[in-house]
């Protein structure tokens, strides 16, 4: 059964109950849904997204386009939803048919939510979460666009969770090209935008892998593109789509949308998720020590679990130390790379990651130097997760261990 | 000195089911949805902090021993819009707690509703700490 759906009809159970305790200023207990727990600063309700109070018709800039932001001195700022898992929120394909991951993700994502609870997922840290994420998780925490039409850029406020903000260009400025987003990759991508209408289309690549899609665990590959289109449909709503293209974890393009309600009288807040962070802790103290979740490390590693830099041993027997050190990529369709890079490297020919173990098989160069591993991946989760095994290099045998590097 | 506390364990339609959704962190990762309880203590330490607020509770066990219990909360921007402020809350004060315990058995509360002397009663909980109850 799906736990989500169980625990969202936990949610509403309960909502109902406290709503029942709660002043004269909450909401009837038999009309509750999650925007009627916001409070404005003066403790009014918040008009649900597309609800009756449209407020009149979407406001526009003296040049014309819609006015994404405020339209007076004073207050307002978008007031996202919350959702953990972009299923609910999934309009192509249809909800029935589900999100279209490969095995791997597919895999991945489970063992995150059911193995692990989350307790990985890279936000809790208070690193940044990607692409329409903000607009999809936030809770209270608003979301406020800053158009400056005369210098053709828009910056887009995120309280949440890292008080991140995000330059997207309209001067018709391309990506820049692969190789140089490859080597700077960042946590919220490249962003340039266009105006389709009243629409706003923003298309943003160049994303490391120091990040999940939803909360739940849906993973994602550096080859990540998200077009986000935004319609202020009035003065009180915007509609968001987002369409997730990663031909690396994912076999197509999926689209999920919601409506944001308009806080007229909300502003953000400083939100210093750093400050006092004490998931972090209790996460080191649960694990006992050093997994890798949450540092600062070069090398993200919430994609393809086979992806990264690989060191460690593989012995014949007591008192004997080989090193070993493989280095892998996911291209999407295979996993590829070389055992030992350098003078005696040895390019891996075969490598099968089966989802349902997270064994994965390698095989490498050929005649007397080819090398097989049969490994097995422990805390797959973990930036510093390690992969063990046995090792046969001709008639030599013996057992291995690597450890990501991070 | 600790005049009224208690520690109640409250059994009841929160306890049925119940995983989580989260938000800021996991709440699966650190408490135990099954598990809720209430607690009535006198505020010992407040701490208006991101990405959530903390509040420590002495509170008396049945056995007559008093310990400090640690409940997290929503994040103090959101407490303060729903009207938990330093004038409604402070050291000493005190109060009733509902929430959830940790899944480590240490003192540690994902809380969901503060009531205050007077009777009055805030939700402290999630959409930022998503714990089961929002």
């Amino acid at each position: 059964m799906n736990r989500h759906w169980n625990a969202r009809s936990l949610t509403t159970v309960t909502i109902v109950v406290l709503s029942c305790c709660l002043q004269a200023r909450s909401v009837a207990a038999q009309a509750v849904d999650e925007s009627s727990l916001r409070f404005s600063a003066d403790g009014g309700k918040v008009p649900a997204p597309g609800g009756k109070d449209s407020g009149g018709p979407a406001p526009r800039l003296s040049d014309g386009t819609p006015n994404l932001g405020r339209t007076e001195i004073g207050k307002g700022v978008w007031l996202p939803k919350e959702f953990t898992n972009f299923l609910d929120v999934l309009v192509d394909p249809p909800k029935a048919q589900g999100i279209p991951f490969q095995p791997w993700a597919k895999a991945l994502r489970e063992y995150r939510f059911n193995v692990t609870a989350a307790s990985e997922e890279p936000g809790s840290f208070c690193l940044p979460v990607p692409g329409p994420q903000p607009f999809m998780r936030g809770g209270v925490h608003p979301i406020e666009f800053i158009q400056l039409p005369e210098q053709k850029r828009i910056l887009q406020l995120m309280e949440f969770p890292a008080h991140m903000w995000r330059e997207i260009f309209l001067d018709g400025r391309p990506h820049p090209p692969k190789a140089v987003l490859e080597e700077s990759a960042t946590f919220m991508g490249h962003s340039i935008g266009r105006w389709e209408g009243d629409t706003l289309v923003v298309d943003t690549i160049g994303f490391n892998e120091g990040t999940w899609i939803d909360k739940d665990g849906d993973p994602h590959t550096n080859q990540l593109h998200v077009i986000e289109k935004f319609t202020r449909t009035s003065m009180n709503n915007l509609h968001i789509e987002a369409t997730i293209d990663d031909p690396g974890a994912y076999t197509r393009p999926w689209v999920v949308a919601q409506d944001l309600a308009w806080g007229a009288d909300w502003a953000t807040k400083e939100y210093m998720c750093q400050s006092n962070n004490r998931y972090q802790e209790g996460y080191v103290r649960r694990t006992g020590g050093a997994t890798g979740t949450g540092n600062a490390g070069a090398e993200w590693g919430h994609g393809h679990p086979a992806k990264g830099i690989f060191l460690g041993d593989w012995t014949p027997g007591a008192g004997t130390q080989n090193r070993l050190l493989i280095e892998m990529d996911w291209n999407g369709k295979a996993i590829v790379g070389t055992i030992n890079p350098g003078p005696r490297a040895v390019p891996i020919t075969k490598a099968e990651l089966n989802p349902d173990t997270w064994a994965l098989h390698i095989e490498g160069g050929a005649g007397a130097t080819l090398v097989v591993l049969d490994g097995k991946f422990e805390n797959v989760t973990w930036l510093g997760r390690s992969l063990v095994g046995t090792y046969t290099q001709g008639n030599q045998k013996g057992t291995f261990k690597i450890t990501r590097q991070y | 000195m600790v005049k009224t506390a208690a520690v109640v364990v409250v059994i009841g339609i929160l306890s049925t089911t119940a995983t989580s959704v989260s938000a800021h962190h996991s709440f699966a990762a650190e408490f135990d949805s099954t598990k809720p309880i209430t607690l009535r203590g006198t505020v010992t330490k407040i701490e208006r902090t991101n990405p959530h607020g903390w509040i420590y509770l002495d509170v008396k066990e049945p056995n007559g021993t008093v310990n400090n219990w640690a409940i997290e909360t929503n994040a103090p921007a959101a407490l303060a819009r729903r009207g938990v402020t330093k004038e409604s809350l402070s050291i000493g004060t005190e109060v009733k707690i509902e929430g959830f315990r940790a899944k480590d058995g240490t003192r540690m509360v994902n809380g969901t509703t503060l009531t205050l002397p007077d009777g009055r009663d805030f939700p402290v909980g999630s959409p930022t700490t998503d714990s089961p109850s929002k």
